[in-house]
């Protein structure tokens, strides 16, 4: 309780309050327009927190980011367009129960089911952080090793049929990551006798470029959307006598806000994947009523969407490793600021701990009475053509990087970096493992060689202690689960008895069964 | 030219992407035994886990492993999924005008002042993608004025006086 108001009196600045509401403002309208996900947003924002105090720059990022989680389902229940890739499980049941007149009532489920999800997650935040900040506080090398290994061994496993591009991205960023002086040896990697170099690539630059730059280059090439027939633009509302119909199913409400919350615990595993492991996880009781516009798909998709947020703050907060794209982002806001995520930032700085879980708190609560009021006119933003966006956007890349560091070699990263990321997109090359590469790698690197170090070079110091142990044996079950899942379906088949297969083989056997 | 005719056909992307990843794979093959050299004091004898070059190696190894196995799979005919809702294929040319006036925007800056050279970039890219020129326009000056009163007068983001504009 104490560190709830702790938390209260570091939000009840004037600053921050206007960031949570400009923050929660961004965020749903972010949610809303096709084409730019809060991955964008965030790094278009980045510089100006620069010049904010923490509390604030940070509860502008949050903002951005629940909001947008939000926002995705207008567009994917009222054009069938989804706003995010972790909307579009939303469109299933949303857009049928929209066209057959009940858009209100859509809506009204999608936000009410997130704003649940959001709070429970945030509960889960406020109770899970702390323990495992606790207990990561005894983690020594070894454990910190393992638990990063871990996390990079997720961001590939994330990319369920595209694993390879994802490995290569995230050795992408690994190795970006090691450009400048080395922290341990002091020794200058790959510089090229560029003294601006001697720092690294500077994270702030890589982001807006792989995030912004990128991004407005695809929008500036996109075709402006058409109006069709069955849009239900002008349907959008909230409907306050039915914001209580999701507790008429209180099983899917609470198996996805579980779901949700544990997938963002995950690293780099996003909200794309939770929506769809909860909407097919509600879909099997009742497989004939999803699609055709019943309220537990909207409910699933959603509660399980939005709860991803509080999820992905409590491996960021309590070890220093995040759990998407979005929270590496934020969490080099955190580094920019000096502030380090990890076991010590709970006894250095509780009130930013708290700060933050209240906040959460409250960008539920505002976003969700935001909606309540405004979404019949932010539903029209969606006719917004993309070409302008990218305008703006390239724009405000320019003045976000160039102010890193007030210095056009911030912009050129930027630009480089732009060019990269367009080409990516356009050879299906996942960004985002190549920024966890970037944040995760120099964790990785340092704990790596220390314990290496008191290993003496045995790689069997990360056997020796129970945690980094299990962690290990984790890791190694997550690589080989591949091969031991052909191997049990070798086995689990049956073989067929000698006899039967002779007399199959002379055409006598029993017929197979009619389809 | 239409615009159809601008769209990036699924067979162009493809080579195009297969390229792009082959570079990559072949970028970290020839970066990988030149690690060592690319460190500056590099020491002559040291234990493998204390040598900087260590973690470097294991990332390059990885992305030509990775990109080179990708790049294959790309050749053979393996679809290029992604999952972004947008096309970046679409309208390549403009992507390309883009990135030209991007580069002469950077460079116009220190020539012409941080304010002339916005609003002329949001004017050009704005009918380079065709926008017209009448919203880029009103866009450009409404953008340039907030991001200068946000930026320069509210954040003091200096900028080097222009040397063609005295005062711009």
């Amino acid at each position: 309780m104490n560190e709830l108001l702790l938390g209260l009196q570091s939000v009840m600045h004037w600053g921050v309050l206007a960031s949570l509401l400009v923050g929660a403002a961004l965020g749903i309208l972010i949610g809303v327009l096709p084409g730019i996900g809060p991955g964008v947003a965030i790094a278009v924002m980045l510089p100006i927190t620069y010049g904010m105090s923490h509390m604030a720059g940070l509860v502008l990022l949050l903002g951005i980011y629940c909001g947008a989680f939000y926002g995705g389902a207008v567009t994917s229940i009222l054009i069938r367009t989804p706003g995010e890739a972790s909307s579009i499980m939303t469109m299933f049941d949303g857009y049928p129960m929209a066209a057959r007149g009940e858009a209100q009532r859509a809506l009204t489920l999608a936000f009410t089911s997130a704003f649940v999800g959001g709070l429970a997650s945030t509960v889960f935040l406020i109770f899970a952080a702390k323990p495992l900040a606790a207990f990561a506080g005894r983690f020594g090398a070894a454990e910190f090793s393992a638990a990063a290994l871990l996390a990079l061994v997720c961001v590939v496993k994330a990319y369920q049929g595209r694993t390879a591009q994802a490995a290569l991205m995230l050795g992408l960023g690994l190795f970006i990551g090691t450009v400048g002086i080395d922290p341990s040896s002091q020794e200058q990697r790959f510089t090229f006798g560029f003294p601006q170099l001697m720092t690294g690539l500077p994270l702030g630059a890589v982001v807006i470029g792989v995030f912004g730059m990128a991004q407005a280059f695809v929008l500036l090439g996109m075709k402006p959307r058409e109006r069709k027939r069955g849009d239900q633009l002008e349907q959008a509302g909230f409907s306050l006598k039915q914001a209580g119909e999701i507790f008429r199913y209180p099983s899917t409400l609470a198996k996805s806000a579980g779901i949700g919350t544990l997938i963002g615990v995950l690293p780099a595993v996003g909200a794309a994947l939770s929506t769809s492991l909860s909407y097919f996880e509600a879909k099997r009781h009742d497989p004939e009523a999803f699609g055709k516009g019943d309220p537990r798909g909207i409910i699933a998709a959603e509660a399980a969407n939005n709860s991803v947020s509080g999820g992905a703050l409590v491996p960021l907060l309590a070890l220093g490793i995040p759990g998407d794209a979005v929270t590496a982002i934020i969490m080099g806001v955190f580094m920019v600021h000096g502030v380090f995520p990890g076991p010590n930032l709970f006894s250095e700085q509780p009130e930013l701990v708290s700060g933050i879980m209240v906040s959460m708190l409250l960008l539920n609560v505002v976003i969700l009475l935001m909606l309540v009021f405004l979404v019949r006119y932010v539903a029209m933003c969606v006719q917004l053509d993309p070409r302008l966006l990218g305008m703006v956007i390239l724009a405000l890349c320019f003045i976000g990087s160039y102010s890193l560091g007030n210095s056009l070699y911030f912009t050129w990263v930027a630009f480089g970096f732009g060019i990269f990321g367009w080409l990516c997109a356009l050879s299906g090359l996942p960004a985002v493992p190549l920024v966890l590469g970037m944040v995760l790698g120099d964790l990785m690197e340092t704990s790596v060689r220390q314990a290496l170090n008191i290993g003496e070079g045995s790689p069997a110091v990360f056997f020796s202690r129970p945690v980094s142990a299990t962690l290990m044996v984790v890791v190694i079950l997550m690589l080989a689960w591949p091969l031991l899942r052909r191997g049990w379906r070798a086995l689990r088949r049956p073989t067929p008895a000698p006899a039967a297969d002779a007399s199959r083989r002379a055409g006598t056997g029993p017929l197979p069964p009619a389809a | 030219m239409s615009i159809a005719s601008q769209e990036l056909g699924e067979r162009a992307q493809r080579r195009l992407a297969a390229g792009f990843v082959g570079l990559l794979a072949l970028g970290a093959a020839i970066l990988l035994p030149l690690t060592p050299r690319l460190i500056v004091g590099m020491p002559e004898e040291v234990a493998y886990y204390r040598s900087p070059a260590l973690f470097p190696s294991i990332a390059l190894a990885l992305v030509a492993i990775a990109a080179a196995f990708h790049c294959v799979r790309m050749l053979r005919g393996a679809s290029l999924s992604t999952d972004d809702i947008d096309e970046p294929a679409a309208h390549w040319r403009v992507v390309v005008l883009a990135f030209v006036a991007y580069v002469l925007y950077v460079l116009a800056v220190p020539l012409v002042g941080y304010a002339i050279a916005t609003a002329v970039f949001v004017l050009a890219v704005g009918a380079l993608s065709g926008l017209g020129w009448r919203v880029p326009a009103l866009i450009g000056v409404c953008l340039t004025t907030a991001l200068y009163l946000i930026f320069v007068l509210g954040f003091k983001v200096w900028f080097p006086a222009a040397s063609l504009i005295p005062g711009a």
